[in-house]
């Protein structure tokens, strides 16, 4: 107990030496210093002077810090040798001698103060001599060489594992005193003194031993790790005692030894451990004032308590202790893993946890702007807003024209020109330019307007003649007197010289005032009102040459071209719709319904050569039908339909055949093929059939073909009847001309280019009456409309010819005209047939063949006044011819 | 321990001992998959985050002082839920990301060396007009 009281008190002084502090602690450390003086004088034989005291003092000083330094530096060996500190029962008692036997040394030492150093040396050498006494009991020698340094442990392997267990926890309170220890001490002056010491204690060694390798252990870890291979195995077996003994279910527990051994002490087991140490030795505490300096006396006092005679050994209790601790985790771990690395398999992933993509610069700008109290709207206009996409689709529009008032001589309203169009389409894009312009080609004419020479030089021609007829006075029209006996006189109609001369003269069926007049050089129908023979009614232009003309039962006028193209005219449109008039002031009119810009289309096979119309007027009831016949022998029937309501100024979209503002269109019914045997020649003329059911065609070999347009068969075998194809009948020459007998009679009048004229009924096939040729070819036949068995014709020479078959059938009775006559027409006779209108007086219109001027006969009595029994006589004769 | 090579060194003696203690002892078994009820499923775990999210970030600004803040206490409510939920043998890390929306880009992600038969994570993301909060969970099955 002095000794530890020393101890303690050096330690104090050491640290009041290095931190200075004031003089009540010197005083009790004063006394301390005497009392062990006292002690030593008492065990040693020299008393010791101060200067012994002092030196003393700081030799106990170094011996502690040298075991303290061991304690830190040699973390890992002093685990090793902690493995092997549980020491036998009976260490403690020689733990115990050698404290008595470290008394007595240091005891020698007091006694020497002048030789203290060697003294020193002596003691240690003595002391580590008797521990190597104690070890050879129980070591071989080799070990000893091996671990002198660490005698203790060596020594504890060889123990019995049943006493390693007994001081295992006492070991443990041990070692955790001593980290409290070393955590406390902060002094570097203590730390220096250690390692000074620690060196001069080492070479003390150096000296002892005679193995070479051993010395330097406890320097680094080169050693400490030779150590611990050295020890390895040995501490295996205790390892698994150790956790065996430390069941293995308190995993906690083990943990928290991992946490102590890995240089963090938990304060708690420091806190614990401290108070321990109190418990142990309460004695102390009575001696010390200030409770820090007892702690750290505490540590001191029980070191050398416990372990002063071996501080090397006390210095391997905690070290190793942490060692084992650790190791023994490690391998568990390792061990856990080794075994689970085989079940399970670990793999690496990534996630992506979290994706928020940056906001434009736009919504960035309307979040913010939205805060505020703000709408946004958008609206779109058109299509410069090409950032934003219009809600409505896309307009479709082609562009079209029309003509207000409609030109007359070509179309009248259409689509665009390509040009036109391509600057107004620019925004289209090419697709819909191309769908366009494919409408447009669909829609274009087939035969486009030649402005050729030959129009030119019409328009020229027109421009001299206008200048001629104003330069000269015009003629009053008067009514002459007529040359023959059968023209009770005539009244000249005074055409205008612009539109040449006439070739034809056609009266109106139903009304023979009206007359129209063909001018071929000026593709122009002249209307006239029969009794009005100054000016015509008005005047039809046509696009291309008319070849023929007809009456409808309506009342229109129907022209056939040339170039194959049908012109229907309305002559009762208002003649402001046309809006044009010649130099006379009389109205100019364009067809109202061309073929030629119509999606019907045209005859293909070349001109037109024959018109008739077929059928009754809509207006009494009927239907009928136009037959119209091209020079190469096609006939196409069409069929006239008046629009309801009021006509569209604009236009037709759909049908550009339409004029602007007409009311009339031409659509084809049919087309018709004349047998090819009984036609092998075009045929040249064609009449409406006798009793309006069909029409008759002949041929240029001299046969009579009835075409039979009603809604009869489709095929055009079934409805073309050859009326006299036998040879026997026909003559070796083409029919020019046909009349069908307007009285209901039946009767047909054939013409041929030899001068023959036959009579036939439309139910026969043979001829009734064929009258002998008395001049050239028979140009035109005509049924009187005034008596049923007069009828003229008309050669080529001029000669106009009347027949009376009553009287006298084999040749002409008289000669209306001698020469001169290129045509003739006869008008309707209200007053003997009924028929007509009641203004309608027998007339007959002779068309000049020289000056092409047509003058209009009253025809006399004897050719107009037909006799009472004039139908009968002629039955009577048909019926004898018959015979 | 048992697995490691016998030094050649060691006595003959501790080898038998050993031997021997290697017969008496049985191996370890180890629960190496969770019981299907106890398996952290993100579909379960996912309810749980999102409720704590909603509950703590409902109407919150984004206020930069106290987003460390919340950042803990979303960390250590999602924790405590993830427990009561009663994922045994599991333990979580849970990371709480929260951070100011200002029109900016954000990109999370993570790498995990795990068991992917036996761990698993679940995220959640909470989002108002100031701020966006991502909370993650990983679950990870403890042997």
């Amino acid at each position: 107990m002095p000794q530890d009281k020393r101890s303690s008190s050096g330690s104090r002084r050491g640290r009041l030496e290095d931190t200075a502090k004031p003089g009540a602690m010197r005083k009790i450390l004063d006394e301390m210093d005497t009392e062990a003086k006292q002690a030593r004088r008492s065990k040693s034989k020299g008393g010791g002077d101060k200067e012994d005291k002092d030196r003393d003092r700081e030799d106990r000083d170094r011996d502690r810090d040298r075991r303290d330094s061991r304690h830190k530096g040699n973390d890992r060996e002093r685990s090793h040798k902690d493995d092997k500190e549980r020491d036998s029962k009976h260490r403690d008692d020689k733990d115990r001698e050698r404290r008595q036997r470290d008394d007595k040394d240091r005891d020698r030492r007091h006694k020497d103060d002048k030789d203290r150093d060697r003294r020193r040396e002596d003691k240690d050498r003595d002391r580590q001599r008797d521990d190597k006494d104690r070890e050879k009991r129980h070591k071989d020698d080799k070990d000893r060489d091996r671990h002198r340094d660490d005698k203790d442990r060596e020594r504890r392997h060889r123990d019995d594992k049943d006493r390693d267990r007994h001081r295992d926890d006492k070991d443990r309170d041990r070692h955790r005193d001593d980290k409290d220890r070393d955590r406390h001490r902060d002094d570097k002056d203590r730390d220096r003194h250690r390692d000074e010491r620690d060196r001069d204690r080492r070479k003390n060694k150096d000296g002892d031993r005679k193995s070479s390798e051993q010395t330097t252990k406890s320097n680094g870890q080169a050693e400490t790790a030779e150590a611990a291979e050295d020890d390895y195995n040995y501490d295996d077996d205790e390892f698994e005692n150790y956790d065996e003994d430390f069941d293995d279910f308190e995993d906690d527990d083990n943990e928290d030894d991992d946490d102590s051994d890995k240089d963090r002490k938990p304060p708690a087991a420091a806190k614990t451990d401290s108070k321990d140490q109190q418990r142990n030795v309460p004695a102390r505490q009575q001696y010390e004032d200030d409770s820090e300096d007892d702690y750290d006396r505490h540590k001191t006092s029980s070191q050398q308590q416990q372990q002063t005679p071996r501080p090397k050994a006390f210095i391997d209790f905690f070290g190793a202790k942490r060692r084992q601790a650790n190791t023994a985790a490690a391998s568990r771990t390792q061990r856990r893993w080794d075994e689970l690395s085989r079940l399970i398999d670990l793999d690496k992933v990534s996630y992506d946890l979290f994706q928020l993509a940056p906001l434009e610069e736009y919504a960035l700008y309307m979040r913010q702007y939205g805060r505020s109290n703000a709408h946004q709207a958008a609206v779109q206009t058109n299509e410069d807003a090409i950032d934003r996409e219009a809600m409505t689709d896309d307009i479709e529009f082609s562009t079209r024209w029309t003509q207000n008032p409609p030109g007359d001589l070509v179309e009248c309203a259409g689509v665009a020109a390509a040009n036109d169009e391509d600057s107004a389409d620019e925004d289209y894009d090419s697709k819909d330019k191309k769908k366009h312009k494919k409408k447009q080609t669909a829609q274009l004419p087939s035969k486009p307007i030649q402005p050729s020479a030959k129009s030119l030089q019409r328009t020229l021609d027109l421009v001299r003649r206008v200048l001629e007829e104003q330069s000269r006075p015009r003629v009053p029209n008067g009514r002459r007197e007529a040359a023959g006996h059968l023209s009770s006189g005539f009244t000249p109609l005074t055409a205008s010289s612009t539109y040449g001369p006439a070739s034809r003269a056609l009266f109106d069926p139903k009304r023979s005032a009206k007359l129209l007049t063909m001018h071929p050089n000026s593709s122009t129908l002249l209307l006239w009102n029969a009794h009005e023979p100054e000016l015509p009614l008005c005047v039809l232009s046509a696009p291309g040459g008319v070849a023929c003309a007809c009456w409808t039962p309506d009342e229109f006028v129907c022209a056939g071209l040339d170039d194959g193209a049908l012109c229907l005219w309305d002559p009762t449109e208002p003649a402001e719709s046309h809006g044009r008039y010649d130099a006379d002031g009389v109205s100019i009119r364009g067809p109202t319904y061309s073929t030629a810009w119509s999606p019907v289309g045209n005859h293909l096979g070349g001109g037109v050569v024959g018109l008739a119309a077929v059928g009754r007027a809509l207006h009494s009831g009927g239907a009928y039908q136009l037959v119209s016949m091209d020079s190469s022998g096609r006939l196409q029937a069409w069929v006239a339909s008046t629009h309801v309501g009021p006509a569209d100024p604009a236009g037709s979209a759909s049908d550009l055949g339409l004029r602007p503002g007409g009311r009339v269109s031409l659509m084809r019914s049919s087309r018709l093929e004349l047998p090819s045997a009984s036609a092998p020649l075009p045929p040249l003329c064609m009449s409406a059939g006798a009793n309006g059911d069909g029409a008759i065609v002949g041929g240029a070999d001299g046969c009579l073909i009835r075409v039979n347009v009603g809604a009869g068969g489709s095929s055009g075998s079934r409805r073309c009847h050859s009326i006299c194809g036998d040879f026997e009948h026909r003559l070796p020459a083409s029919v020019t001309a046909i009349d069908a007998s307007p009285h209901g009679n039946g009767l047909l009048l054939i013409g041929y280019a030899d001068g023959h004229v036959r009579l036939m009924t439309s139910s026969s096939t043979s001829p009734l009456l064929t009258v002998q040729p008395k001049s050239d070819s028979i140009v035109r036949l005509l049924w009187s409309r005034s008596r049923p068995a007069v009828f003229y014709s008309l050669d080529s020479s001029g000669r106009l010819l009347v027949y009376d078959l009553t009287q006298k059938s084999s040749g002409p009775v008289s000669v209306f005209a001698e020469s001169g006559v290129s045509d003739f027409a006869l008008g309707e006779d209200y007053h003997s047939t009924g028929r007509g209108s009641k203004s309608d007086r027998a007339v007959c219109v002779l068309v000049r063949a020289n000056s092409g001027e047509a003058e209009v006969h009253t025809l006399a009595e004897t050719l107009s006044a037909a006799e009472l029994d004039e139908g009968y006589r002629l039955s009577q004769l048909i019926d004898q011819l018959c015979v | 321990m048992q697995d490691e090579p016998v030094a050649t060194e060691q006595p003959q003696q501790q080898q038998q001992q050993q031997q021997q203690k290697e017969g008496e002892e049985v191996a370890n078994t180890y629960v190496i998959r969770p019981n299907f009820e106890s398996k952290f499923r993100p579909l379960l775990a996912k309810p749980v985050i999102h409720e704590a999210l909603v509950e703590r970030l409902t109407d919150k600004a984004y206020d930069k002082e106290a987003t460390s803040g919340l950042c803990k206490e979303l960390t250590d409510e999602i924790k405590a839920r993830l427990r009561a939920n009663g994922f045994e043998r599991y333990k979580f890390v849970v990371q709480v990301a929260i951070g100011e929306q200002r029109g900016q880009g954000v990109k999370m992600a993570c790498r995990c060396l795990w068991d992917s038969d036996s761990d698993n994570y679940v995220q959640d993301i909470f989002m108002n007009d100031s701020l966006f909060c991502v909370a993650v969970a990983f679950g990870v099955f403890h042997y």
